[in-house]
């Protein structure tokens, strides 16, 4: 169902059109309007979910039947205008003028209606072809406000259907409306904003250009306003030819003449020079002129509210001084507990089936007399590589990403952001880092993934690099041995867990303080610049949709796990079987290895087999544990032993201390990412250098925190 | 993930730390200008205010003309951090949060009346 798209919007819609759809639909509108709610809600589960073509911006696209026609829907990226340069603007803005959808659907919260028409006022400028949902009415009638869709239709002179899409209210009308319209059924008579008459002069004077310029130039009075403005990506459509070739629907570059375009920016020059505040403002004041006088018709607002009412005490305790912090932290606790003991026992079943199907293909190589290094290598090593990273990791990502999905969609996180913000402001960094790190406990593939919501790109690379920092599940379970098994130990048994949870968030501690650490060095260096604006919308708390939810984050979640397994830990198996099965003389190379690498480990705390178990466990941090076991024992294989005092004495007999134990745990949570989200940050930033040094800073931290607590521990002879 | 202290003055401290290492304090930078004239940064929890003047160019401005900011449009202060930054505005229906060094850029004329429960 992918499309691949290579040369342009328009040439995708052919392809489109040939894969037998009747017609195209845009879904656009501001972020948090339950836009992509009602794009599932419309194309149920015939979704695809890829790229924008060059951008890290996500694309979804689904298929919607109605009637014997087939419309494909394409959610545009939530945006408040299209007026800027921001990357998700463009995507919209570019699609809406040259995309040539038939229909756009504009998502409105119904609860904020003025601003909303902004990006409704603006689409309808550029296309007659509009469906305005008027979504989240059950919010709206619960903060009092009442609005009258016939007057609000009248006035914007295109259909406007109310819906609670989160109840499915309303999406068969809004269906019916954009079949209409999309068949010309329904005539528009889309509400064209008036323009100051200084700038609609200018307009007036400059458009004739430039159509003469590019032929058959659609929306050429829109296009003109942002040559007006100065804006430099449509100069540059402009000048590669791109605008002509989008305009058309031939597929060839004709590059406008240079003494033509020296002409048209001449004209651009002395119409725009008479003018004198920026563009840009008369433009906004304009249109929202036009939005609060068409809003104010169409609102009918009662006085009182309950749930404004609810919402504000909410958020008084929420961010209050007092509780603010320790209620954050307790969801985050909570949801870690949840995750860690409701993962245990899926965790153990998973394994028990996984061993079990184990046995049946030895069994199954036994009776092909296969050679006994390909049965050790396939099974021993690649197969059980694979059945570990699926067993530990499965469980618990399937259960803390739809929780971590339920507190965004409730509306929590945003909080979240509000009341870090000013941590990370002082280091240089964007408030929504806080999201970005509480994801990346889950998984900091996933994480970094999720630093797309940083809109400038200095701070997104600054929640890129530091992401690893904070702990992911496959660390957790290492994290957890080393506290409960070592550090906990000096304790009494009474009050073990509870020393050993203290531990635990102590190391995690270290990790945030290493991330605004190092967030604040990067800004001081290599990423020196101003912070950029700062906005953060804070939702109206909102009931999440369980099933979806559950869906979504459960299957996609799920099905990322056992692909990166397949791909990741697999050949890491092998590897490892590998390395601990071919002798030189009477050692394995294992043991070879790890001789080599002893005195670097020593001299951080370590020794020379943990050290080779993070180095060959780089695509899979899960696998550290086994590996070490692996080593110690001498075994051929990746073995768990049951018992934890029988795992103490046998990492003891190796010459493990608490001070091994700490600087282990300082160095999972301090050191290098895994190979996947080395990955991903290479498809996110696309440069070497950052993937580089997403690597390298890391490392260097680990490496000398390391050395300060074991040098110190030796010093003081603590051991 | 925090440690669960029972008062705020840990997070002052990982504040104060921040501030050391970055040799940045905000509240210095940003309150110069309030001296002079009536800024959004000096506007109180619970108070209107008028927007008269955005001491913005470039995209800056553009991002908060685009989410209704401009001259004439009245805000209220809904709601600090707990760290003092940033506050969240009832912005034309909608609440949004803004920087401290960002709204003592935003010339306001306060509007007296205290809005009641907030």
């Amino acid at each position: 169902m992918s499309v691949k798209v290579k040369v342009s919007f328009i040439q995708e819609k052919h392809e489109d059109l040939e894969k037998g759809h009747d017609y195209l639909v845009a879904l656009a509108g501001n972020p948090n309007t339950g836009k992509s709610t009602v794009f599932n809600q419309l194309t149920g589960l015939k979704q695809h979910v890829g790229n924008w073509p060059g951008k890290t911006v996500v694309r979804a696209e689904g298929t919607l039947e109605y009637q014997g026609n087939r419309y494909k829907l394409i959610d545009l990226p939530g945006t408040y205008s299209l007026l800027s340069n921001a990357v998700d603007e463009e995507i919209a803005r570019n699609f809406i003028l040259f995309g040539h959808p038939e229909v756009v659907i504009l998502v409105v919260d119904s609860t904020c209606l003025e601003r909303n028409l902004n990006l409704v006022l603006q689409v309808l400028e550029i296309s007659d072809h509009v469906v305005v949902c008027l979504n989240l009415m059950d919010e709206a009638a619960k903060k009092g406000i009442e609005i009258d869709v016939n007057q609000l239709s009248r006035d914007l002179g295109v259909p406007v259907i109310p819906t609670i899409a989160n109840k499915g209210e309303g999406l068969k009308e809004l269906i019916e409306s954009v079949a209409k319209v999309a068949s010309g059924r329904t005539h528009t008579r889309p509400h064209h904003f008036s323009l100051e008459p200084e700038i609609s002069n200018a307009v007036e004077k400059v458009t004739p250009y430039l159509e003469k310029l590019v032929e058959n130039i659609p929306n050429s009075r829109w296009i003109t306003l942002f040559l007006l403005e100065g804006d430099a990506r449509i100069r540059e459509t402009l000048e590669t030819g791109e605008l002509a070739r989008r305009a058309h629907v031939n597929k060839k570059v004709v590059k406008p003449k240079t003494s033509e375009l020296k002409e048209l920016y001449r004209l651009i020059e002395e119409t725009s020079s008479s003018i004198q505040e920026p563009i840009h403002d008369y433009v906004v004041t304009s249109i929202y002129a036009d939005a609060e006088s068409i809003a104010s018709r169409a609102i009918q607002r009662s006085e009182s509210s309950s749930k404004h009412d609810f919402d504000a005490k909410i958020d008084k305790i929420i961010t209050s001084r007092k509780f603010g912090f320790p209620i954050m932290t307790l969801f985050l606790i909570g949801l870690f507990w949840i995750t860690i003991v409701g993962a245990n026992v899926p965790s153990q079943l998973l394994a028990d089936g996984l061993f079990l199907i184990e046995e049946h293909l030895a069994s199954v190589f036994k009776s092909l007399e296969a050679p006994l290094w390909l049965e050790g290598f396939v099974i021993h090593g690649v197969y059980r590589g694979l059945a570990w990273v699926v067993s530990v990791m499965l469980p618990p990502m399937a259960i803390f990403f739809p929780l971590f999905t339920i507190l965004e969609d409730v509306g929590f996180l945003p909080r979240v952001a509000f009341n870090l913000d000013r941590l990370f402001q002082w280091s240089g960094a964007h408030g929504k880092q806080a999201i970005t790190m509480c994801m990346g406990f889950g998984c900091n593939a996933a994480g970094v993934i999720s630093c797309r919501s940083i809109s400038s790109p200095r701070e997104r690379v600054i929640a890129i690099l530091t992401n690893n920092f904070v702990p992911c599940n496959g660390r957790w379970p290492t994290l957890i041995l080393m506290a409960t098994m070592f550090v906990a130990g000096i304790v009494p048994a009474k009050t073990s867990s509870l020393f050993a949870a203290v531990i635990l968030a102590i190391i995690t501690l270290v990790g945030i303080f290493a991330t605004f650490f190092v967030s604040a060095l990067l800004s001081k260096t290599l990423l020196k610049g101003e912070n950029s604006f700062f906005m953060l919308e804070m939702p109206s708390y909102r009931r999440p949709q369980f099933l979806p939810v559950l869906y979504r984050s459960f299957i996609e979640r799920t099905i990322k796990v056992l692909y990166r397994a397949v791909v990741v830990a697999a050949p890491a198996g092998g590897i490892i079987w590998i390395l601990g099965n071919v002798y030189i003389g009477s050692n394995s190379l294992m043991t070879i290895l790890a001789g080599s690498l002893s005195s670097i480990g020593r001299l951080i705390g370590l020794d020379g087999m943990i050290l080779l178990a993070f180095i060959i466990a780089l695509p899979a941090n899960e696998i550290i544990i086994p590996t070490i076991i692996m080593g110690y024992t001498g075994a051929s294989v990746m073995t768990e032993i049951a018992s934890l005092a029988e795992l103490q004495a046998l990492f003891v007999a190796n010459g493990f201390t608490i001070v091994t134990a700490v600087c282990l745990m300082l160095f999972s949570v301090l050191h290098f990412p895994c190979g996947t989200v080395t990955y991903t940050i290479w498809k996110e930033t696309r440069s070497l250098k950052w993937t580089i040094l997403s690597n390298l800073i890391p490392l260097t931290v680990a490496f000398i925190a390391c050395f300060i607590v074991a040098q110190l521990a030796y010093l003081i002879g603590f051991v | 993930m925090f440690v669960y202290p029972n008062n705020i003055y840990i997070y002052l401290t990982i504040v104060k730390l921040c501030e050391v290492v970055t040799g940045m304090n905000s509240r210095e930078i940003s309150l110069q200008n309030e001296k002079e004239q009536e800024v959004l940064a000096g506007i109180g929890i619970g108070e209107r205010a008028r927007i008269l003047e955005l001491q913005f160019k470039g995209a800056h401005r553009r991002r908060l003309l685009d989410l209704g900011l401009l001259p004439g449009t009245e805000v209220i202060a809904v709601m600090k951090s707990p760290l003092g930054s940033p506050i969240a505005y009832a912005i034309r229906g909608s609440l949004i949060a803004l920087r401290r060094e960002d709204t003592s850029k935003i010339i306001v004329k306060r509007e007296n009346e205290k809005l009641k429960g907030e």
